[in-house]
């Protein structure tokens, strides 16, 4: 039996559910330059990285269907568009919850993460096996750990031959590995960061904000003598920094099917925010994750990239430079919009940002 | 006397009688900031009739910004937001907002501090964050109802469950945060008059169903602020009452809001507030009227499309409230699928008699702009029914081309 490929966009879809019945995850990065496709469906002022992945799922045909999930208002529309224009490839809408704060949100959580798991039995033909999902919330875990013992030893490594910006590369291209082939290949990525000649001068940067991989970018950024320290991109900060928990993984062979749903929600519902949900995080009064990651990175300075029209990050962002100006850190704020990208804007104002540094 | 019938743009008689509600909510408003009167900040998908039964005052904070621009005062304090550094691509409504809270713009009506801010997501998730503001801003507690949104053409039983012990969280959250104890049959009165109420605002709403319409629906809009705001006081239900009598008497007197209608159209989404004259002249040149909204839906739900989702005489408890309450909010029209708005629209175009549909494209409000252009598609394409869609802002008139959207509308009118 052919092997299921499926699409994915946030970090709020419980990969470890798909791993377990053998699917094959793709995450879509979107990207591109072609939007007539979403044009006939999106208004101009929709988030052009959702109108991208839009483009980029009916393009390939590969996949054998997409997981939406609610986790903004424009990619819970994506969703919706493609369930009303239905190709006949699966498409199945993730309700995760919105609120994170509460122990009704994990509830819902499970109770969704169930009515996926019977979905993707039916589809596969194959029946649930709680073993299954322990081998693979191990290897999750395991990914997640190893990607931040990179991200520390990046981080501590004064001239390695390796950047940041390879780390991001690095996940952009090996992401849709099956996770213990993902872990062989970090294992290879880590055992080459070995110190360099050291630079004569960098200045390190924190990477905030909820863009997809862009190599022009990210390479203008370290080639303007910033030193990237950490991110909190959905595709790599966002995604490790936040796993389960050591005594969870310690009794995981104990746990029943129930408590590995519970352990999948607490994961998920509880993760490194993304701002377009409701979180407990205190911008204004400095109680908030990615301003505290930043002071644990000990970041001189933050580059803030944001898709266009994603207001949630904006509104964010906007308390957090106010905080971040009281403690003296500069920040840049940029907004890309990949519809009408102009990266040599966003080079010459990382350039400009630099020099005043 | 005014004749009515040639002075078309004569407006409702009981829009005096709103203005003086308004006015009363507002100095209510005031005084209970004064009067150290419990308050609370909320927003569209929580049930106001819940704080009530406690005697909590509620105010909606994109109503303050609804009202700047009906007052043609928004652009002002818009470029006043962004001078500050807030995002030029936010929601006009919630540049307004933000600039009372942090810059204290309070010149025409008084944004008061809120004790409590409770928060639906059935508006936008930007909203969510600038009622997280509010909260962390004046240190007071958040309480967040998460209504899920609806894929399909059903409403799961796990959401409607999960709205509901959200909802019965609720009374812990006030005797926590303030030490107050629920009343349950303070509760289920508060409901029932709300019932009453709701009941009174849907019977006018058809009378746009009535060929020719007596009332035009871009004029009732400003008429939803009571029942989506304000306590079920006698004040509310005399408004409502007065409302309704001064229809049924335009009937009598073969009256209509367009004088020899010819089309009739249906308005999705909300008024562009500082030109509601505007559009009513331009229809009027075509004989057209707007004879309903899809904001005056109570829900998608097939009994809210058949006018039953009534609350039922048999519930006695406040559990039983919560339950009805949380079927309610998860059929309403701002969080379900294409599909299911679609069905709803279907069935307002047969109950109206509608021959267009106009979409109101709003550049600030994006969840409800966004599947409108696949919405616009469907309705020509699947109903068969003329579509045109308008873009313009709510608030911010700079998103709004005069002449341009002119030229459209007479195109589409002559069109018909």
């Amino acid at each position: 039996m052919k092997t299921l490929q499926f699409g994915y966009v946030c970090n709020n879809v419980p990969v470890e559910l798909f791993h377990c019945f053998n699917i094959e995850l793709n995450r879509l990065f979107g990207g591109g330059s072609d939007f007539s496709s979403a044009d006939r469906h999106f208004p101009s002022f929709c988030c052009s990285f959702v109108k991208s992945v839009f483009t980029e799922f009916k393009n390939r045909d590969d996949l054998d269907g997409i997981i939406s999930s609610i986790s903004c208002d424009a990619m819970m529309t994506m969703g919706d568009i493609i369930n009303v224009n239905n190709d006949g490839r699966h498409c199945y809408t993730f309700l995760s919850p919105v609120s994170t704060t509460n122990k009704e949100a994990m509830e819902f959580y499970k109770a969704e993460s169930k009515k996926l798991c019977r979905y993707l039995a039916e589809i596969t033909g194959f029946p649930f096996s709680p073993r299954n999902l322990q081998e693979s919330i191990k290897n999750s875990h395991a990914v997640s750990i190893k990607a931040r013992s990179i991200v520390e030893k990046l981080q501590g490594i004064p001239g390695s031959k390796h950047k940041y910006g390879d780390w991001l590369k690095f996940l952009h291209l090996e992401y849709d590995r099956n996770p213990e082939d993902l872990f062989a290949k970090m294992g290879e990525f880590e055992h080459q960061l070995i110190p360099g000649k050291d630079q004569v001068h960098v200045h390190r940067v924190f990477l905030g904000g909820n863009i997809f991989y862009i190599k022009e970018v990210i390479d203008a950024i370290e080639e303007s003598g910033f030193k990237i320290v950490d991110d909190s991109f959905c595709f790599s900060g966002r995604m490790f920094k936040r796993t389960f928990a050591q005594e969870d993984i310690a009794r995981l062979d104990m746990l029943d099917e129930d408590g590995l749903f519970g352990l999948l929600a607490k994961k998920y519902v509880g993760q490194f925010p993304c701002y377009s949900r409701n979180i407990k995080n205190d911008v204004i009064n400095g109680d908030d994750d990615i301003y505290n990651d930043i002071k644990t990175s000990r970041a001189k300075s933050v580059i803030f990239i944001n898709i266009k029209y994603c207001d949630p990050n904006a509104l964010q962002y906007y308390n957090l430079n106010k905080l971040l100006k009281k403690e003296g850190i500069p920040s840049l704020f940029i907004e890309y919009d990949c519809q009408s990208a102009t990266i040599q804007q966003l080079i010459t104002r990382i350039e400009a940002f630099s020099e005043l540094l | 006397m005014v004749n009515m019938k040639k002075n078309r743009l004569n407006s409702l008689k009981s829009n005096y009688n709103l203005n003086i509600l308004l006015n009363d909510y507002y100095k209510e408003m005031e005084m209970a900031g004064k009067n150290k009167k419990l308050t609370a900040a909320v927003n569209l998908g929580f049930p106001v009739d819940l704080l009530h039964a406690y005697d909590i005052f509620s105010f909606f904070p994109q109503s303050h910004s609804a009202m700047y621009a009906s007052l043609r005062k928004s652009r002002e304090e818009i470029e006043f937001a962004e001078s500050k550094g807030i995002p030029f691509d936010l929601c006009s409504e919630i540049k307004i907002a933000l600039s009372s809270l942090y810059y204290n713009r309070n010149y025409i009506v008084p944004l008061i501090k809120p004790d409590m801010v409770l928060c639906s997501n059935q508006v936008c998730r930007a909203v969510i964050k600038l009622f997280e503001q509010f909260s962390h801003y004046y240190k007071v507690p958040f309480f967040m109802l998460d209504i899920p949104f609806v894929p399909g053409e059903e409403v799961s039983e796990d959401s409607v469950r999960y709205i509901e012990k959200q909802l019965e969280t609720f009374p812990d959250f006030l005797h926590k945060h303030f030490g107050l104890e629920l009343h349950e049959d303070k509760l289920l009165e508060t409901a029932r008059l709300s019932q009453e109420v709701g009941m009174l605002w849907y019977e006018i709403v058809n009378f746009g169903a009535t060929i020719p319409s007596p009332v035009d629906a871009l004029d009732l809009f400003t008429h939803m602020f009571p029942y989506m705001n304000m306590k079920r006081s006698k004040a509310v239900f005399d408004h409502y009452t007065m409302l309704k009598n001064e229809i049924i008497t335009r009937m009598e007197d073969d009256i209509s809001a367009v004088e020899d209608e010819e089309i009739r159209l249906l308005w999705d989404y909300m008024p562009v507030f500082s030109k509601n004259n505007y559009f009513r002249r331009i229809f009027q040149k075509f004989n057209a009227a707007v004879v309903t909204n899809t904001f005056f839906l109570p829900g998608t739900s097939k009994e809210c499309r058949e006018g039953t989702c009534g609350m039922r005489s048999d519930i006695n408890t406040a559990g039983g409230l919560f339950k009805y309450w949380a079927g309610q909010f998860s059929h309403l029209y701002s969080g379900v699928s294409i599909n299911k708005k679609l069905t709803a629209i279907s069935d307002l175009i047969e109950k109206y008699s509608i021959d267009g549909v106009i979409i109101h494209k709003d550049n600030s409000c994006k969840p409800q702009s966004l599947p409108q252009q696949e919405l616009h598609n469907l309705i020509r394409g699947k109903l068969g029914v003329p579509c045109l869609t308008i873009n313009a802002d709510s608030a911010d008139m700079r998103y709004f081309s005069q002449e341009q959207v002119t030229t459209r509308i007479e195109a589409f009118l002559e069109n018909l």
